[in-house]
């Protein structure tokens, strides 16, 4: 019922299970060696690399023409275009929807592909898969790093983030131990980079502001 | 002094232990109080740990027993089964002290009986609702808040007693099995002292509050909670 405390080695084992997973992740990229930067450069050139024309949904019946399905997919791409373009961006809205995903992932552990109008999901359209859910894990990540306004209710959020990275780290060994995950899948392998290297900053960040001496990394 | 309208509703756990010893330490006893064994505290027990803060090793039985303070033992599958509240519903008594497994969410029957449930949460209400809310605010605030109220159907949601901030321990890593339990009671002492002075129960003057939900904390943010070092 209780976790078990492990003191500051809890840390090296918490690194170094994000760096395995980050290793995994397309080869060709080299991941690990590069900085947050490039990656997040790369990310938006290749994927996000002009401003969406249509608008976020302001709720869930404003999707859809007042049908209030929720498509995962669509709309986290429309999120994560706002967090590339802060000219355009609704921080109200981006937070409104990022709560919405951060409940499902605390209370129902999985995402679906679709949601009704009054949030509960479309089971029949299935859970999603690894590159939806590395899209979440970029947007949360992206978010608290470089989002923060006030109201951003970063704990909560980052809990959330590295309860999905748990599950993406877990994901990428099944998928690579069925020989499921493909070399070519750039964009997914940047987005669940960006979402792992956004956690690991922030908890590093986190550790320091605490005044814990890590002597771990 | 006896509470006559008062009963508590316990499983065995750290927390029903320093409640009952810190009521008997203080002379604030219940009229009655029902011992409810049930299938997720007898699949999942939690080893007491020895600790100076109360007397964590002897059962609630056993203390009962010692200062006769009658008692029922009610065994269920779940905590929240109609024997339970059938049972509850045999007492006159309004208040009812709650402490049950961690976790558990009273069903609506509870609520149907014209009880009212005195609950300790370990933060603020509303601003920190649901799970493990002391390491959140020991993340973002460097502090500990207790708070007392009556429960209603709704999660950690109800009629504020006394909210309380308190010191975190020295050693963090005592909050879950012994500073957690001890800091509750400590705070239903305060209610039930209250209660026995002026023969109503208190009220919070605290004016509303947005509420927060917080979630079940990642072992990496509870490592960070405990091990940080910031003064408080």
């Amino acid at each position: 019922m209780y976790s078990e405390h492990y003191g500051t080695e809890y840390f090296r084992y918490y690194n170094c299970s994000r760096d395995i997973a980050l290793s995994h992740l397309s080869p060709n990229l080299r991941l690990k060696e590069r900085s947050f930067l490039s990656i997040k450069e790369q990310l938006q050139s290749e994927f996000y690399n002009r401003s969406s024309t249509s608008s976020l949904p302001k709720s869930f019946m404003d999707i859809e023409g007042g049908l209030g399905v929720i498509d995962t997919k669509e709309l986290c791409e429309k999120l994560l275009n706002q967090i590339f373009y802060p000219n355009e961006r609704s921080n109200e809205l981006l937070l409104y929807w990022l709560a919405f995903y951060v409940r499902k992932i605390e209370v129902g552990k999985r995402i679906f592909n679709l949601y009704d109008s009054l949030g509960k999901p479309k089971k029949d359209s299935g859970e999603v898969g690894f590159e939806s859910y590395s899209r979440l894990s970029a947007l949360l990540g992206l978010f608290i790093s470089e989002v923060r306004t006030k109201n951003t209710k970063e704990v909560k959020f980052l809990n959330a983030l590295l309860k999905l990275n748990d599950l993406l780290a877990f994901e990428l060994k099944e998928l690579i131990q069925s020989n499921q995950f493909q070399e070519n899948g750039v964009k997914r392998s940047l987005l669940a980079a960006i979402g792992i290297y956004s956690e690991q900053r922030l908890i590093e960040q986190l550790i320091n502001s605490k005044g814990i001496v890590n002597d771990t990394q | 002094m006896i509470l006559n309208d008062l009963i508590m509703l316990l499983s065995e756990s750290a927390r029903s232990r320093a409640y009952v010893d810190l009521m008997l330490q203080n002379q604030l006893i219940p009229s009655h109080v029902i011992v409810v064994e049930s299938a997720e505290m007898i699949s999942s027990p939690v080893v007491p740990v020895e600790t100076d803060l109360f007397n964590n090793t002897s059962s609630v039985i056993e203390k009962l027993k010692k200062v006769s303070i009658p008692f029922e033992i009610v065994k269920s599958d779940s905590f929240n089964s109609t024997q339970v509240v059938s049972s509850l519903r045999k007492y006159t008594e309004s208040k009812v002290v709650f402490s049950g497994p961690a976790g558990t969410i009273l069903s609506a029957d509870f609520f149907a009986i014209g009880k009212q449930y005195i609950h300790i949460h370990p933060g603020r209400l509303p601003e920190y609702r649901g799970s493990t809310p002391m390491y959140y605010s020991l993340l973002l605030e460097d502090t500990i808040w207790m708070t007392a109220f009556l429960m209603n159907p709704n999660i950690d949601d109800g009629k504020l007693l006394i909210e309380k901030q308190l010191r975190p321990p020295t050693d963090r890593l005592t909050i879950d099995l012994s500073w957690d339990p001890y800091a509750r009671a400590t705070i239903l002492i305060d209610v039930l002292s209250h209660y026995a002075n002026h023969g109503e129960l208190p009220v919070s003057e605290k004016v509303d509050k947005e509420s927060e939900n917080y979630y079940v904390i990642h072992p990496v943010l509870k490592h960070i909670a405990i091990l940080s070092d910031t003064p408080t």
